[in-house]
This record gives C-alpha cells, structure tokens and sequence, in this order.
C-alpha cells in the first residue's frame, strides 16, 4: 500500500525540506501527491553547491550558475504568478560578477518580502572574496518582512546610506533570531537594524567587520543570547537586557599561523544597562581588564558560570558571587592573583598560560568562601621540566590545603615522569602527589 | 511537585487501553492541552493512533524521561527506534502529528528524508512502495520541465 503519498502536504513540505534542492525536486516523479507537495513547498531552499560540477567532463561545458539562477528565478516567478505562500527562504549561490549579482538576488529578495517569509538564510558568495565586493543587501527588501523571524546572512555588506537603510525602512519588527557571519555592517546600520527589532532573542556575530562597537540605544527586553565571534569589536553597549542568559566572545584564531591582522582588537568594555538574568559569560581572547570585570560581576545576579580565557590584561581578579558555580581561568597570562568568594562554587578549572621556555606562574588561588564540594582542576599541558616550576606548583598546591585538586598533565616534560604512571590523578590529595626525577 | 502520581488512560483506535504517568503523557502536545483545560474524563482517546503505534511512541516516550541517561544512550535508543520498516514510519508520522509530537516528528521525517537520500525516484518508489499514478506521458512531461535534477 502506497503510504507516504498519503502523508498530509504539510508534512510532505517538512520532508522535503530536508533533502538537498535537486533530490527534492526529483521526488515530484513519484507520485500526484508528492508533485503538487514539490510545487507548493513553502519552505524553499537554493543550494548551488548541490548542483555540483563533478559534470564538467565530456569536454561539454555545463553552465551551472546560470542554470543554477535560473531555475531560482523561475520557481520564485512561478510562486508570485500562483499566489503560493513562502515561509522560509535559504539561498546559496556564489557570484563573479557583482553586477549581475546584485539584480538577480534584489529581484528575488523583493518576491520574498512580497511572499512574507518568516525565515529567511542567505549565502551571497563573491568569487573573488574580496571585501568591498560583498553583495550590498537592500533594505527596503529584506529588512521591510515584517513577518520575519528568523534571518541568517552570509557574506553581504549591509551599509548604511540614507537611501538604504534608514529607520523607516527596517520594518522586520518580529525578529527572533539574527545572524551576521562574514557581514560588512556599518555601527550605525547595526544599532539601526536592531533597536528597531524590540522581539529579538538570539544575535549572533561571526566574522563581521565594519563596526568596531556594539551600540544599541534601545533596551531589548527579551534578548535571551549574544553571541560574538572574532569580529574585531571594541565595546558593546547595551540599553537594558533583563532576559539576556548567555553572553559569549570569542576572538580567538583556532590556529595562530592563520591569525588575522584585525583580530588584534580585542573587547575593552562591556555595558548593559540591567542584565541581572545572565547565567553565563565567556570572553576567550577579550582586553577586559580586572576593573571591567570587576564592576560587571555584581550585576551578575544569578551566574552560574564564568569563562575567561586568554585575557590578558587581567592581573589580580576577585570573583565574589553568591551563585557562581563553574569557572574556567585559562591561559590569561599576567594573571597572578584570583581570589574567590563563591560559597556554591562546584568546579573550577585553572590552566596557565603555557609557552615553551617562559616561565609559567599559576595564578595563586585563594578562597575567602568556597563550597566543601568544590572540585578543583589544575591542567598543566606540558609540564616543564625546570624543577623550580615543581617546586611552584606544589607551593601553590599546597596551599590550597583541604581542598579536593585534580591535576593534570597532558604531557609530561622531559625525563619527568609520575610514579603511579598515570597522567590523571583523580582527587589525589596534594600531598600525596610526587614526581620523581628520572634520566 | 506533589508526591502522588497522576495516571491517564489513552484509549487507541483498535480498543487497546495505556495507562500512563500524565507527566510523560503530556510529551504530547495534544494531550498536555487536554489535561489543561481540563477535559480530561477518565480516559482519553486516541481515535487516529492504533495500539501498535501507541505501544512505540510510549517506548520512546518513557526512554526519553528517564533520569540519568546518557546523551549516547539515548543517540543509540534513537538510532535503533527509527529502523523500522517504513509503514511502520508512516504510522509514527501520523501518530506524532496527532499527538503533536514535535520531537517524534522531526525525528521520523529526518528519517524519511535520510532514506530518500542518494536514490533514484525508481529505488525511492521502491523503498516505499509508491504506486506511479502518472501516466508515461506525464511523467515524461515532469522530467522535462525539471530536467536541471535529473541531470
């Protein structure tokens, strides 16, 4: 008995919308019922790189993109034509000339802003990759769906020109969710576009640049995540965000050989009027100094957990709160004092700055109030073999007396070795830890 | 909470009764909505949902609220649970979309879709017993005017 083509339509469209665009659109063959789901799908999704170009051979020449935009352009046509609904809205196209570009995707921003999509993922590829070469988005196309949710932008420019992006043209009132990754963005065209997205819930930045502060005027009462990846920012500044639960910045190059020049700007300030929800807070590679950190940890009501990492301008930290209960202090290198006065503290992981041939301080640790059942992990990636280091790390061990320390050495240095042998020593009391020395 | 558990009883289409906890009955949207408005009788019925679907999605369900399961654990209980023949997957589609389900759902049409994956339209027909009910010609006719996904 033939079940699927008996599936609802609805369920069809949800079916189809996880197959790739050309596997979708061979399922129309099968049946009467899965034809008229495939030409009434009202999530739809453009991926060039389904179209391949493993054809290539047979000395034929196969134009792909036009192809690949044409067939985009027929589709968006044929659901203006019929009056057909579009929800979502995914494109993936790469471009060599920007000219062509920018027609082709304004006509068919303008087909979905007239369709009134909620969800709408852009990928605008410039073969060159040259910045200034980005695809200039439109605003009064995309930004003016006032029914829109949820927006991804890849690899555009949105700038800001009186014409182009003023006020009165960003009308997408009801955004949820708001991703920039590889945007050109202007400061002004940023607090613009938000401040007038008072619904917005998630903002992630992904390689942005254009802007080098976070400035949004108005509150944004149900912010709930910010999330900025190595876009080379300065400051954010935020109204009130009384719901916001996680803030993240990352600006740390996975692999420092490929380190980009403009990632040495780092985050100095953070600024939100009321976040007293926030639960979580990351910096890895921020230029937060003991003073910012110091004023933003008591408006921290109800933080749970706490992330600093290569921040190097920390020296001496006090952390007092009465709800933290996980930290991670990681490579922050001039950090040498972090005092901690967190009753409900349950694990905290240390691990210095490592460099081969420079001295590694652990920052002293010490407790004015800590949990009984707080765990402590000190990770040492390599331990060196300079054995006044040892001698350090069993002071600072030592007086950290009754606490539970785990202790690990992801590699251990030259003609160093535990006697137990093992690497990991679970809640090893720190007295009972030695290395010996051995050729 | 309150310490005492509260039991429903789902009635499915063949007769069969389920008595469950509400706190995992409620996994569906369906019923948490009954439960809240308050028109819960003594046992609710589950006119689109036959006893063998019923018996699955409970399985699933009560997986899914244990305590204490590892994330693997559980990768590996779905993994296992969406390997059934595709009439079975059917049903679950329409028992999910009754109930409101959207965890069920989204799993079983991720499945659909990973199984029409990688197949020509034939093998797909074949996966699923698709009966054609096009005639050549208008099959011919489709091929052509999306002739860019044959290719």
């Amino acid at each position: 008995m033939d079940r699927i083509s008996q599936l609802s339509t609805e369920i069809l469209h949800q079916i189809l919308s996880l197959l790739p665009t050309k596997t979708a659109a061979q399922t129309a063959v099968l049946s009467k019922q899965l034809l008229k789901a495939c030409y009434t799908n009202s999530n739809l999704c453009f991926d060039e790189s389904d179209f391949g170009e493993e054809q290539q051979n047979n000395g034929r020449f196969v134009d792909f993109h036009g192809e690949f935009s044409r067939l985009v352009d027929y589709t968006l046509e044929r659901y203006r034509r019929e009056n057909l609904p579009i929800s979502g809205f995914k494109l993936h196209i790469s471009f060599s000339d920007q000219t062509d570009c920018e027609g082709v995707v304004d006509k068919w921003l303008e087909i979905i802003a007239e369709r009134r999509a909620s969800q709408v993922a852009l990928l605008v590829k410039s073969e060159s990759g040259v910045y200034s070469k980005r695809y200039s988005l439109l605003a009064d196309s995309i930004f003016e769906i006032e029914s829109l949710q949820v927006l991804e932008i890849n690899c555009c420019r949105i700038l800001k020109q009186k014409a182009l992006l003023s006020e009165d043209k960003i009308k997408c009132s009801n955004l949820k969710n708001l991703t920039l990754c590889y945007v050109t963005v202007s400061e002004s065209a940023l607090d613009s576009l938000i401040s007038c997205c008072s619904q917005i819930q998630k903002i992630s930045f992904q390689h942005c640049l254009g802007f080098n502060c976070i400035r949004v005027s108005k509150n944004l009462p149900n912010l709930l995540s910010l999330h900025i990846l190595k876009c080379p920012i300065m400051e954010v500044h935020i109204g009130d965000a009384p719901k916001l639960l996680s803030f993240e910045y990352v600006n740390k190059v996975d692999s420092e050989r490929l380190s980009r020049h403009d990632l040495d700007i780092c985050l100095r300030t953070l600024e939100i009027g009321t976040c007293y929800n926030l639960r979580r807070v990351e910096f890895v590679k921020a230029e937060i100094d003991d003073v910012v950190l110091f004023e933003l940890i008591p408006k921290l009501h109800f933080i749970k957990e706490l992330i600093l990492h290569y921040c190097k301008y920390l020296k001496k930290i006090k952390i007092s709160s009465s709800t933290l209960e996980v930290c991670s202090i990681e490579s922050c290198v001039c950090l040498v004092q972090a005092t901690f006065d967190v009753p409900k503290l349950l694990f905290l992981v240390v691990k210095p700055m490592q460099d081969f041939g420079e001295r590694i301080t652990l920052p002293c640790l010490s407790f004015e109030s800590a949990s009984s059942q707080c765990r402590i992990s000190i990770k040492y990636g390599n331990l060196p073999s300079d054995p006044e280091h040892i001698i350090d790390l069993r002071k600072s061990l030592v007086e950290l007396n009754d606490k539970d320390v785990d202790l690990t050495l992801d590699s251990i240095g030259k003609g160093l070795r535990a006697t137990s042998g093992i690497n990991h020593f679970p809640s090893t009391k720190v007295e009972n830890l030695t290395l010996t020395y051995c050729d | 909470m309150s310490s005492s558990t509260k039991f429903l009883t789902l009635k499915t289409c063949d007769d069969k009764k389920f008595v469950l906890d509400e706190a995992i009955a409620v996994r569906s949207q369906t019923i948490k909505n009954m439960v809240e408005d308050d028109c819960v009788s003594n046992v609710i019925p589950l006119p689109n949902v036959n006893s063998k679907t019923m018996t699955k999605v409970i399985e699933y369900w009560k997986k899914h609220s244990e305590e204490g399961v590892s994330k693997d654990v559980l990768m590996d209980f779905d993994k296992a649970f969406v390997k059934v023949h595709h009439s079975i997957l059917h049903a679950l589609i329409l028992a999910a979309n009754f109930l409101n389900d959207k965890e069920i759902l989204d799993m079983m049409c991720q499945e659909v879709a990973d199984r029409i994956k990688g197949k020509t339209p034939e093998e797909i027909r074949k996966e699923f017993d698709i009966k054609n009910d096009f005639t050549p010609e208008e099959e011919e006719e489709i091929r052509k005017e999306n002739a860019w996904a044959f290719e």
